[in-house]
């Protein structure tokens, strides 16, 4: 009876089993059928996009839905600037997405949705339009236009929002408050105030208010104060800063930010070992600069691109002391499939000329510095360059750059995942160049780089990117910070 | 035995090999940041003429310091700082130098004017030992190892009654009895780059001034009244000012007879440490502006304290 009953239960447990594996391979098929569907959906909008793309369009009524919280005035400039500048599909398409971006990236709208219908198409005859558009041979004839209406729903955005969080990390941690009073006057109007204390970062606050003065170029200005160490010293700062930025579109065009920084700048000294640099440095002083700042982005991620290269030259006026000027140049190409292998390539330069460069020293935290987790790796933090006892002067001239290669888990089940192995060469040189002409401040840049290899894992997350390497420096000076063994770096940029 | 935490011999003599190539330290040569350094630099000269090491020597950390109209010496001009200065010199067998001659004195001592910011709790003076092994001594810890080397209670009493009521008068003075311009020559050294700036630094300076030696605890009132700027002004304080005045004005009176006709306090041949504290403060209360109250009280009322202080800058001037 028993082992009746015994059968009978493994019968039972084999048929569940078929059937259960049956529904899992059933689904899985499902799955990859939907997948074809919306693959062949794709290829066959793609298609009549490429094939269309030159149609003429011409939008004859926007309908907007839900646009109670932006002024009529700033939603006609919006769309004067994207899709009323549409002639053909392909435009439509591309000022389309330029609408959206530009709603949401400048605070008008959380985010919307639009619909484009058409209501046939209407004939014009050639000869009415401008001569330059007139193809030879077609005069006389007539134009097809299709005849568009644009839905567009606006999804608003919340006006207020507070935040407040922890963030710990290397050995360090603080706490943060932030109020935000988005869209305020129905333009994109933002008004930010931030307050942070913590161990790096001993106090900051920062009152902000931005403001789109075309959908292309915001205005911003600020009033901060923000208290941090920098080596062995202890810098607090008040300042203003007046800037106008652009913001096109990324991948097409360059991109500029103007300012101006009146600050006030207290230097304090942290260590009963000080040295005498660090000492006199010590004190107050102002500082007024004129800076522009000069991105051309098409990196398809900031944090960790694939693909996509990267340009950004500033230049600072400090009016009465030193002009500064650096360079970065960056770019990231991928092989295989899914991204697998990446190389990237990172160098930085930079120069100052001080203008009164035998009398009036400049401040330390004006200069440049290399060295960290996220620059010149197996070195410390600000550990190149001269130093005065255990203090890093800065410099004002550098080189450092960087060669990565990076590759995804060779192991399928984690072969998706934001883990990459990773190694890397990087090097860099950092000097006083004290006056000398630029040609030999150039020959000191080229000689004697302090280098370093090493390999590691790192962690792409979408709002910071996380290292864990080896690092070993190959070549380095006898005053170099140096780290060998592992070094953990989190950061927004990397060498 | 070998630690789990130990790294293995082999692997340790492998990572030792990096880095496979060291240069030499990078240049840090900048002429600017020399300038400034030298332009604020003033040596004393060495009696003992033989060379000290470079760990040996000491750098005082000083608000500012002034040209003393009868010995032409560079002294500072904040007494704690003075007393500090002199002090060092007796101990060091040091001299004092003039605009002249401080140039050629043998670059080993010195006193350097800093920002009060240079000092980890906002206080001059500071002490600056060695040059590669360094330590920067703060005003307690130097005033305690001054105060360590007198041994007479008796001396020891006399300065403890310095370092309150003429300290307090002096400060009290310094605070509010002196313009602004004065002010910022006694204990800041810049030129200012604006009137806003100025305003705040001097606030700033004036509170941790009022912090040293406690006086904030002893003088809430003035402490309170100085912090809040223009927010909160005493009618007391005028009244408290006038009180440690005359406490001040007694205390010299008393120390004038205590000299009498002699040289040095006590019946002393040489300076001691008690004729430098009292020669500080006179010599610094001289360097106030005409029409300050101390100031005229210590020209029109003790003129034995006077020639006590020129003789102890006498002694110490090369």
């Amino acid at each position: 009876m028993d082992s009746i009953s015994s059968d009978e239960e493994l019968e039972t447990r084999i048929v569940s089993e078929a059937r259960s594996s049956s529904k899992q391979k059933k689904t899985d098929i499902e799955l990859k059928h939907q997948k074809l569907l919306q693959d062949q959906q794709v290829k066959y909008v793609t298609d009549i996009f490429s094939k269309k793309s030159n149609t003429p369009v011409q939008i004859s009524s926007i309908i907007v839905n839900n646009s109670q919280g932006i002024r009529p005035a700033v939603l006609q400039s919006y769309l004067d600037a994207t899709i009323g500048q549409a002639v053909n599909v392909k435009q439509l398409c591309e000022q389309s997405d330029s609408l959206y971006y530009k709603m949401v990236s400048n605070g008008l709208v959380e985010s919307l949705t639009q619909t484009l219908d058409s209501r046939g198409t209407f004939h014009i005859p050639i000869s009415n339009l401008p001569s330059t558009m007139i193809p030879f041979g077609t005069y006389g004839k007539t134009l097809s236009i299709v005849d568009i209406v644009s839905t567009i729903d606006l999804h608003p955005i919340k006006k207020f929002s507070a935040k407040t969080g922890t963030n710990i990390g290397n050995g360090e941690g603080d706490g943060y408050l932030q109020f935000q009073w988005r869209n305020a006057f129905g333009g994109g109007e933002k008004f930010t105030f931030d307050a942070t204390k913590g161990t790096k970062t001993h106090s900051s606050y920062l009152l902000e208010y931005t403001q789109p003065l075309t959908p292309w170029w915001i205005w911003g200005s600020a009033l901060y104060k923000n208290s941090r160490q920098m080596g062995q010293a202890e810098l607090l700062l008040r300042g203003i800063k007046i800037s106008l930025k652009s913001a096109f579109y990324k991948n097409k065009d360059f991109n500029h930010e103007i300012y101006f920084e009146n600050l006030w700048r207290s230097t304090k000294a942290m260590s009963t070992h000080s040295s005498d640099y660090l000492l006199f440095q010590c004190g107050d002083d102002l500082k007024s600069s004129l800076c522009h700042t000069l991105a051309w982005d098409t990196r398809d991620n900031a944090i960790f691109p694939c693909e996509g290269n990267y340009l950004r030259l500033s230049n600072e006026l400090a009016l009465g002391r030193y002009w500064k000027t650096a360079l970065e140049v960056s770019k990231a190409k991928s092989w295989f499939n899914n991204n697998f292998l990446t190389m990237s390539t990172t160098t930085k330069c930079g120069y100052i000329q001080n203008f009164h460069s035998h009398t009036i020293p400049l401040h330390f935290s004006d200069k440049f510095h290399c060295g960290g987790s996220n620059d010149v790796r197996s070195f410390q933090l600000m550990g190149l360059g001269p130093k005065d006892l255990f203090d890093s002067m800065g410099g004002d001239a550098f080189v450092s750059y960087g060669v990565s290669a990076f590759s995804r888990l060779p192991i399928k089940r984690w072969e998706d995942s934001h883990f990459r192995l990773h190694a890397f060469f990087n090097g860099g040189r950092l000097i006083n160049h004290n006056n000398v002409s630029l040609k030999n401040c150039i020959s000191t840049l080229a000689t004697q780089h302090s280098t370093s290899t090493g390999i590691g894992i790192i962690f792409a997350h979408p709002v910071a990117r996380f290292e864990l390497n080896f690092t070993v420096p190959l070549t380095a000076h006898s005053r170099d910070s140096v780290r060998k063994g592992f070094q953990y770096g989190i950061g927004l940029s990397f060498l | 035995m070998l630690s789990v935490f130990q790294v293995p011999k082999p692997v340790k003599a492998i990572f030792d090999k990096f880095p496979l190539e060291t240069y030499p330290p990078v240049q840090k040569c900048d002429d600017a940041t020399a300038y400034k350094q030298e332009e604020r630099t003033f040596y004393l000269a060495s009696t003992r003429g033989s060379q000290q090491l470079p760990n040996e020597t000491f750098k005082l950390g000083v608000y500012n310091v002034f040209e003393e109209p009868n010995s032409k010496c560079i002294l500072a001009s904040d007494p704690w700082c003075l007393f500090t200065q002199l002090a060092l010199c007796k101990k060091n067998d040091l001299k004092l130098c003039s605009k002249d001659s401080v140039k050629n004195a043998s670059r080993q001592h010195s006193i350097c004017i800093l920002s009060q910011s240079a000092a980890l709790n906002s206080r001059l003076p500071i002490l600056v030992e060695g040059s590669s092994k360094r330590n920067v001594r703060s005003t307690e810890s130097i005033n305690e190892i001054l105060n360590s080397r007198v041994s007479d209670p008796e001396r020891i009493m006399y300065m403890c009654l310095l370092d309150t009521t003429v300290y307090d008068c002096w400060v009290s003075q310094v605070l509010l009895r002196t313009s602004n311009v004065r002010f910022l020559e006694i204990y800041y050294d810049k030129p200012h780059q604006s009137k806003a700036l100025e305003k705040f630094e001097m606030i700033n300076c004036k509170v941790s001034l009022m912090k040293r030696n406690n006086f904030y605890l002893r003088h809430s009132e003035i402490f309170k009244n100085i912090k809040s700027a223009t927010f909160y002004n005493s009618r007391n304080v005028d009244n408290l000012v006038n009180s440690l005045f005359t406490s001040c004005e007694k205390v010299l009176s008393q120390f004038q007879e205590l000299l009498g006709s002699d040289a040095f306090f006590l019946k002393g041949i040489v300076p001691t440490y008690l004729d430098i504290k009292i020669a500080s403060y006179i010599v610094c209360i001289l360097n106030l502006e005409d029409g300050n109250p101390l100031h005229e009280h210590v020209l029109q009322n003790c003129g034995s304290l006077i020639r006590h202080a020129e003789e102890v800058i006498k002694y110490f001037a090369s």
